[in-house]
Formats: C-alpha cells, sequence, structure tokens
C-alpha cells in the first residue's frame, strides 16, 4: 500500500488535524515511507495466533462514590468557560453540512 | 560529607545524611536550586524550576528537629519528567498544546515520594509526549548532553538523565514507553530503570501509549535507583492496570543490591549485537567479562522476533497514541485556536497545538486503525508482539535468570544528526523496544566508556516482576564501574 497526499488528508480528517499544504506533502513522504517498513510485518507467520493482551488483565476498584475533582478545579483550566460550564463555538452548522 | 559531596553521590548518603540530622534539608535545597542555576543554562534539562522546595526544606527540619523520623528519601532531590502531573505546578509534557497547564492532582508517584519526604526542584525537558529518542522534539527547545553538549542526551527522558548526569538532581523520575529511560541513562552515564508493565502506577502520567507506559526511576547509583522505586511501586486503584503482584523475593529491591550472583546464567542474544558500534560492542562485552568474573555463567541465546519489534512497537505505539490524544481539542485545558465552528476549533487548535513528531505519530496510529487496514496493520502487529513475548518466555523458562545487551547500539549522537529522518530515529530504540513489548523489567547500567570517553550503558532484561535479580546483576556491574559525574556538570 502506498499513502499518498490524499491519505494523509483523509487520515487528517479522521484524526481532527488540519494540515497546510507544505504539511501534507512532507507527511505523505513520511508516512510513505513508515508504511513501507512497517509492510515486513506481512512476512511473519502468525498463523493461529489469536490477538490478545500480554500483559495481566486489568482490574476494576469497586464501583463505590469517590472524592473526585470539584466543578471549580475542573473548570479552572478551561481556556473559555460560561455559567459553569465549558464553551465551545457553534456547532449546529457544522453538523448540517456533515 | 560537604553537602556538595552529598549532592554528587548517592541518593542514599544524601538521605541518610538529611535523616539523622547531620546536614539540614535546607541546606541541600539552597545547594540544588544553585547548580540548576549555574549548570542548566546550557544544557536545558528543566522547563520549570520551583524555589518553594526550600520551605518544603525548612518543614523536614522542623519536623525531624521535633523527633520525627523522616522517610526513606527525606531532602532527596528528585526532578520529575514533566509528563507527570504536579498540583499547582506547570505540566507541558514538552508540548506547545499543554502551555500553561497546571493540573488539579498530583500524579500517585509524585504523592508517594512527597510522602517519602523527598524534594521537588523542577519538571524536566522532554521529547513531546515522550515521542522521540533525543529529546530534540521538545517544543521548548532541545536537552543536551551533560558529557558533550553537541550530542544529545538520548530521550525521551533526556532532561532527567542529564539532569543527574551533571548531578543537578542525584535522582529523577522519567517514563519509558519504549526505551524512555533507559536509552538517556545509557547516553549519560546514569542508571535507567524501566520496571515491569504495572509495577508502578501510571495515575497521573500524560498517556502516549497505554499498554506500553511505566514510570521508573534514574539515578546516580543502583541502589538509590532501587530506594527511589522501593516508594513508587505498588498497586493503585486509580490505575486499573496496576499490578498487585509481589516481587518473588519479599526484600526490598535496595536489599536486593546486596544479593549474591554467584551462579546466576545470564543469556546474551546474538539478535541484539548486530549493527552495534564497534566501541559499544567492546565496552559491554567487558562488562559480561566482568559479571563472569564475578561468578555468573553467560551464554548464547536466541530471540529471533527481535528484527520484528521496531514495526510492531511503531504500529502499536501509535494506535494507542492516535486514540490517547484525541483529548486534546482546546475545550477543556491546554491551548485554543480561535475559530468559528466546532470542527474548525478541533482542528486549528490540535494543527497549532502538535509538533511534526507528534502529528506523523498521529497520521500513523490513525491509518493503521482506519477501516481496510485495521486487520494488516493493527492487528498483525498485535500478534507479532505475542511472539515477541514469547521468545522472551521460552529463554526464560529454560533457566536464563536475565539477559544481557547493549542498551543502545551506539553511544549519544550529535544533536541534528537523525532529526530529517524519522526512520533512523526509530530505529535508535532497536534494543529497548522488545522488553517494552512484553512488558518485562529492564534496567540499564553504565559500563567502560568509549575511547572518546562517551557514557555506554549495559542493559538487563529480567522475569516479569523480577526487578530483584536485575538489581543483583547491575550492583555487581556498578563494582567494577563506579558512578561518574558528567565533566561538564563539574565545569559549570
Amino acid at each position: 500500500m502506498k499513502a499518498t497526499r490524499e491519505t494523509v488528508l483523509h487520515v487528517a480528517a479522521l484524526a481532527s488535524l488540519s494540515l497546510d499544504d507544505d504539511e501534507v506533502t512532507a507527511l505523505a513522504t513520511d508516512l510513505a515511507a513508515i508504511v513501507q517498513y512497517v509492510e515486513q510485518l506481512s512476512a511473519v507467520d502468525t498463523e493461529g495466533l489469536a490477538r490478545g493482551p500480554i500483559t495481566p488483565t486489568a482490574s476494576l476498584r469497586p464501583d463505590e462514590p469517590q472524592p473526585g475533582l470539584t466543578h471549580d478545579d475542573a473548570l479552572a483550566q478551561a481556556p473559555r468557560a460560561v455559567d459553569g460550564g465549558f464553551a465551545v463555538p457553534p456547532f449546529a452548522s457544522a453538523l448540517e453540512r456533515s | 560529607m560537604t553537602v556538595s559531596e552529598l549532592l554528587d553521590g548517592s541518593p542514599i548518603a544524601l538521605g541518610n545524611a538529611v535523616r539523622s540530622g547531620a546536614v539540614s534539608a535546607v541546606e541541600i535545597a539552597r545547594a540544588t536550586i544553585e547548580r540548576i542555576t549555574s549548570r542548566d543554562g546550557n544544557l536545558h534539562a528543566f522547563l520549570s524550576t520551583s524555589e518553594a522546595i526550600v520551605d518544603d526544606a525548612r518543614v523536614l527540619d522542623e519536623r525531624r528537629t521535633r523527633g520525627e523520623t523522616l522517610g526513606a528519601l527525606a531532602g532527596v532531590p528528585i526532578a520529575l519528567k514533566d509528563a507527570l502531573a504536579t498540583r499547582h505546578a506547570p505540566t507541558t509534557a514538552g508540548s506547545k498544546i499543554l502551555e500553561g497547564y497546571v493540573p488539579p492532582y498530583d500524579a500517585t508517584v509524585v504523592q508517594r515520594l512527597r510522602a517519602a519526604d523527598a524534594l521537588f526542584p523542577g519538571k524536566t525537558n522532554m521529547d513531546e509526549f515522550a515521542m522521540g529518542s533525543s529529546t530534540e522534539n521538545s517544543a521548548y527547545g532541545p536537552c543536551k548532553n551533560p558529557w558533550d553538549a553537541t550530542r544529545t542526551p538520548g530521550g525521551s527522558s533526556g532532561g532527567s538523565a542529564a539532569a543527574v548526569a551533571s548531578r543537578m538532581t542525584p535522582a529523577a523520575l522519567g517514563s519509558d514507553t519504549g526505551g524512555s529511560i533507559r536509552q538517556p541513562a545509557s547516553f549519560t552515564g546514569v542508571v535507567g530503570v524501566k520496571p515491569t508493565y504495572g509495577r508502578v502506577s501510571r495515575y497521573g502520567l500524560v498517556a502516549f501509549a497505554s499498554s506500553l507506559d511505566q514510570i521508573g526511576p534514574l539515578a546516580s547509583d543502583v541502589r538509590g535507583a532501587a530506594r527511589v522505586l522501593d516508594v513508587i511501586a505498588g498497586h493503585d486503584a486509580r490505575d486499573a492496570t496496576s499490578s498487585r503482584a509481589r516481587s518473588a523475593d519479599p526484600m526490598t529491591f535496595e536489599a536486593s543490591c546486596d544479593r549474591e550472583v554467584r551462579g546466576l546464567r545470564i543469556g546474551v542474544p546474538d539478535e541484539y549485537f548486530q549493527g552495534v558500534a564497534p566501541e559499544v560492542d567492546t565496552s559491554v562485552r567487558a562488562a559480561l567479562a566482568a559479571l563472569e568474573t564475578s561468578g555468573c555463567t553467560i551464554e548464547r541465546v536466541s530471540l529471533p522476533h527481535t528484527t520484528y519489534a521496531i514495526a510492531t512497537y511503531y504500529v502499536i505505539a501509535t494506535a494507542e497514541a492516535s486514540s490517547n490524544l484525541a483529548r486534546y481539542d482546546g475545550v477543556r485545558f491546554g491551548h485554543r485556536a480561535e475559530a468559528r465552528d466546532l470542527a474548525s476549533l478541533y482542528g486549528k487548535t490540535r494543527d497549532a497545538g502538535f509538533g511534526r513528531e507528534v502529528k506523523r505519530r498521529i497520521l500513523l496510529g490513525t491509518f493503521v486503525l482506519s477501516a481496510g487496514y485495521y486487520d494488516a496493520y493493527y492487528v498483525k502487529a498485535q500478534k507479532v508482539r505475542i511472539l515477541v513475548a514469547r521468545d522472551f518466555e521460552r529463554t526464560f523458562g529454560a533457566g536464563v535468570d536475565a539477559i544481557a545487551c547493549p542498551t543502545s547500539a551506539t553511544a549519544a549522537f550529535a544533536l541534528g544528526e537523525k532529526t530529517s529522518d524519522p526512520l533512523a530515529m526509530y530505529q535508535s530504540d532497536a534494543c529497548t523496544l522488545p522488553a517494552s513489548l512484553a512488558g518485562l523489567p529492564a534496567i540499564s547500567v553504565p559500563c567502560g566508556p568509549t575511547p572518546s570517553g562517551l557514557p555506554v550503558g549495559l542493559q538487563l532484561i529480567g522475569r516479569r516482576d523480577d526487578e530483584a535479580t536485575l538489581f543483583a546483576l547491575a550492583a555487581a556491574c556498578e563494582r567494577t564501574y563506579p558512578p561518574r559525574p558528567a565533566p561538564f556538570g563539574n565545569r559549570a
């Protein structure tokens, strides 16, 4: 598989990254080389192997209420907060376009 | 011992001196600030420093005067990689997207060090989001190697390694996803420990690749690293992957440094010596000969899937990173770009906030997880990861106690040498990635330097949860190659 400018633009959209033209060109070259390199994995015989975690299974703590961040702490680092909530620009217009 | 000698020496001696009252914590704190002021100008090991440690030290001295017994790391200045959340202190992870971010909580490791009465003089430089092997991907400028300022200190925990090598602090914490503690430890001539996956809580560590990330100590000597790990290790309910397993041996890691190594079987894998620089090969084989003289058995072993570790790692780590870094959206914390709608806010914020290497890895990770490529790349890499881990299981199952090899194929490389070639940079992690993929503990301990005086690291890889054997072997190695502070720091 060859990574192209179109591949980069598609993947950048999936990853919510706006890239300028120069970046797209440079990253397409990098991505093509890296993808070509990792394709060596296709030569490895993995027949019959189930994919799974190689580290011990995660353990969950009891589902009991614990002290957490206060409302003020949670909002303290927000670039923009309004009326006790995180402020975002309008998104309805973007939804209509999609 | 003088304050200067204590700062040049082991964290153990320093902590014991403060506990006994032979030196005050305030003297240590002031001397640490002076060292950072005089030595860090050219190195750039620190991204931020805190003079509040003098007040913290004064409280320790008052407690001791009242008759309290202080903790195991009393008055020991410990530098913290800037990926560790610190309440009321900036935490940038080396990224513009977190510029000015001040976490509302401490990472578990920070809480535990604080409870052991350590001091925190500052946060250290790192590759952005720990993505790099030279600390040149820091958004705040590169860190330099104290042994030769034209070279990198390695990465991504390069700032922590440089801080210890130049003895601005006798110990530091780093994080290791694919070698980010061990390789900089090797490049700067200090001890670096990547514990077993799950040994140390990741709560409060800025996430890069969650199935690989692990916090660990860097220190001026093996015993000091062991004591720091004794303090930070252990189960934490706030990290679901935190292990309840104890070492097979109930003794502390520090005590295990005195354990007899005679009779231990050390496997030396041929695959880790392919492409290794001749001066590194010579140094590592001399260290193996020294361990043999100490009574260890050295035997050749084979880990045949080693050659696939780089490709496997860069698929899995970037896939996990693309998911973990989705949280940086300009809404709840961090940098925010001006935008007229939400989609543009996300795109512009992330474009302005992330550096080139982070974008490269997000794109690769998103690509290998995307429809049509998921099975061919991501699932395939997960299966190869199992084969890499089975190589180790087979070797340890045959009775080998530890695996020994170079930490890095070369000594510290020049600043700028690999920045234009991402694949060349990735390949510099070849010796450290396999243990990360297998979740195994590994230590880098200094062995003999190159003819030009650059540090070289011997890597020791152990069974899951068996850091104790690694500390015993590393301490034996250290008896042959005692710690050397970097001359750059001494000149400053």
